[in-house]
């Protein structure tokens, strides 16, 4: 892909040959991409790093599902990642950078409270535990 | 014999494709692209394999009438419904293949692991304990993450998110690039034992 | 979407969500024909991407070198075999072998070298420097030849804490990941099929 995009992916999702694409016949390879967005819920951004920036030094944005996210940040410190999208927190940050909210948003309020409840749910279990070794460490002394 | 060809082929295309790195002639190029696009070539072939063996396996359950063999008539009916609308019918926008997979196929993997969200909070209950300095660490790390990445870390305290943030950027981040390295130098020398014809599992666990 | 479209959509998603009371029927058929669906999808998509355009179709215009990647998939295909089955060792040997042979550069340069110089180049500042400890520590933590002794000992400790911060964030966007499908599904269940969420 590096020398000839054409020859590695010869047509489009839908069976369109490449060349027949209005883009398709301005891009060639990794020199006409200005910016590679990978939208994913895998490893595909690193293959795009280990490949295409490694060696082409391509400029690439991941969009990542929030799981992926921290797995990813020492790539983006060291600028091999231009940019990353956050999970559902990041979308939100899009959409109001775009000014348009969206389902990102408008799931903040959901996300917020979940959060909340488990790490209510942390502390509380915590809480029985203590109590509980508490409990069990006294009824130890009277023995 | 076989065997031998096969760490030949190992040996000869990784030393290529490695060294091809540092090449820039033509012609070497064109040969790593064509490797290349065997290499995809082969790998559609074996999941071509997978396919097949999954409905071998099941196809025997469904003949011999084992427990759960309806199940297993659900499931190649799965199969022979995705085949035919994708191949006879196409793949584009709007077909019968498109609508299967956006209504049914990706809201039902998107279901089976939003299920993990319920058993998430059911073992932050239960195993979440903050019993030595390192899992206090652990727990004091993903409730302020967790709480510094959504609205109501920045309403409890402007603190929270900074919190949120530095933790990110600098211990996560450390520990993270480091088993990062760790990782590229194993696959390195895994890579390096393949082309040496030392690393064989491939062939079979021999 | 009309009515009976969402409505098989949040059956099936039902389904799965039943299996939250125990394992039963319902979630078992839809689990099966999840995976089923799935298969269909990956054979169709991988033939008409892959074997179809960048095989067959050079083959019948007459491209002699497409027969090569031809016969090697063939050569896959014979694992179905138990008798020949052993051959299809070549094919997988060129894939181990031309990845492994991919990978060494780029594993070196995006994993490793990349990594080392940000490291390196980071400790202009305090974060820089917590950064550069962290990452040495946690490295020393993955050398299992030596006896996590001494220093060597207090730097792989060291190098844990930094792994427990790693993996408490890790959970954080984890819990993230899941709420945020959690809440897409319920939107779908209450929005678009029930009608009771406004969007």
């Amino acid at each position: 892909m590096g020398e000839n995009l054409g020859e590695v992916f010869s047509q489009d999702y839908e069976g369109h040959p490449l060349a027949t694409l209005p883009l398709g016949s301005r891009i060639h390879n990794y020199r006409d991409i200005a910016l590679v967005i990978s939208v994913a819920d895998g490893s595909m951004p690193t293959y795009w790093v280990e490949y295409a920036q490694a060696r082409y030094d391509v400029k690439i944005v991941a969009a990542l599902t929030a799981v992926m996210v921290t797995s990813y940040i020492p790539y983006l410190e060291s600028h091999q990642l231009t940019g990353i999208v956050a999970g559902l927190r990041g979308a939100a940050e899009y959409e109001q950078l775009l000014s348009a909210p969206g389902a990102g948003s408008r799931g903040m309020d959901a996300q917020s409270a979940i959060h909340a409840l488990i790490a209510v749910l942390i502390v509380a279990g915590n809480v029985q535990a203590w109590r509980k070794r508490r409990s069990r460490i006294g009824g130890g002394g009277n023995q | 014999m076989r065997d031998r060809l096969a760490i030949i082929t190992a040996t000869l295309a990784g030393a290529f494709m490695a060294l091809q790195y540092f090449v820039t002639l033509p012609v070497a190029n064109s040969a790593y692209r064509a490797i290349l696009s065997w290499m995809q070539i082969i790998a559609a072939f074996a999941i071509v394999v997978g396919v097949f063996g999954v409905i071998r396996l099941h196809l025997e359950r469904i003949g011999r009438k084992r427990a759960g063999w309806l199940y297993s008539v659900t499931l190649l009916a799965g199969v022979l419904v995705m085949s035919i609308l994708g191949f006879a019918g196409g793949i584009d926008r709007g077909t019968s293949f498109q609508w299967i997979f956006d209504h049914w196929q990706a809201p039902m993997q998107s279901t089976v692991f939003s299920l993990l969200a319920f058993y998430i909070a059911s073992a932050a209950y239960r195993g979440f304990r903050a019993r030595s300095g390192e899992s206090v660490i652990l727990v004091l790390a993903a409730i302020i993450v967790m709480l510094g990445r959504v609205p109501l870390g920045e309403w409890l305290s402007p603190i929270v998110p900074n919190v949120s943030d530095w933790i990110l950027n600098v211990p996560a981040l450390a520990a993270k690039r480091a088993i990062l390295i760790g990782i590229g130098l194993g696959m390195v020398a895994t890579s390096l034992k393949v082309i040496a014809g030392l690393e064989r599992t491939y062939l079979g666990g021999r | 979407m009309s009515l009976l479209e969402t409505t098989t959509t949040a059956l099936l998603t039902l389904a799965i969500y039943s299996f939250l009371a125990g394992d039963n029927p319902f979630y078992k058929f839809a689990e099966h024909l999840l995976v089923g669906l799935t298969i269909g999808y990956t054979l169709v998509i991988t033939l008409k991407s892959v074997i179809w355009p960048q095989a067959i179709i050079p083959m019948t215009r007459g491209e002699m070198p497409s027969l090569v990647p031809l016969l090697l998939g063939c050569l896959i295909l014979l694992r179905l075999v138990p008798r020949w089955a052993g051959w299809s060792r070549i094919s997988l040997a060129l894939v181990v072998g031309g990845g492994a042979g991919v990978a060494i550069p780029a594993m070196l340069k995006a994993r490793v070298l990349d990594q080392m110089a940000a490291t390196a180049n980071g400790v202009t500042s305090w974060a820089g420097w917590i950064i550069l400890i962290g990452v040495l520590a946690t490295l020393t933590y993955f050398v299992f030849t030596r006896a996590h002794r001494g220093a060597w000992g207090t730097s792989a400790r060291i190098g844990r804490y930094f792994m427990m911060v790693f993996f408490g964030a890790t959970f954080a966007y984890t819990v993230m990941s899941r709420v945020a499908l959690l809440i897409g599904r319920l939107e779908f269940l209450m929005g678009d099929w029930l009608g009771i969420l406004r969007s």
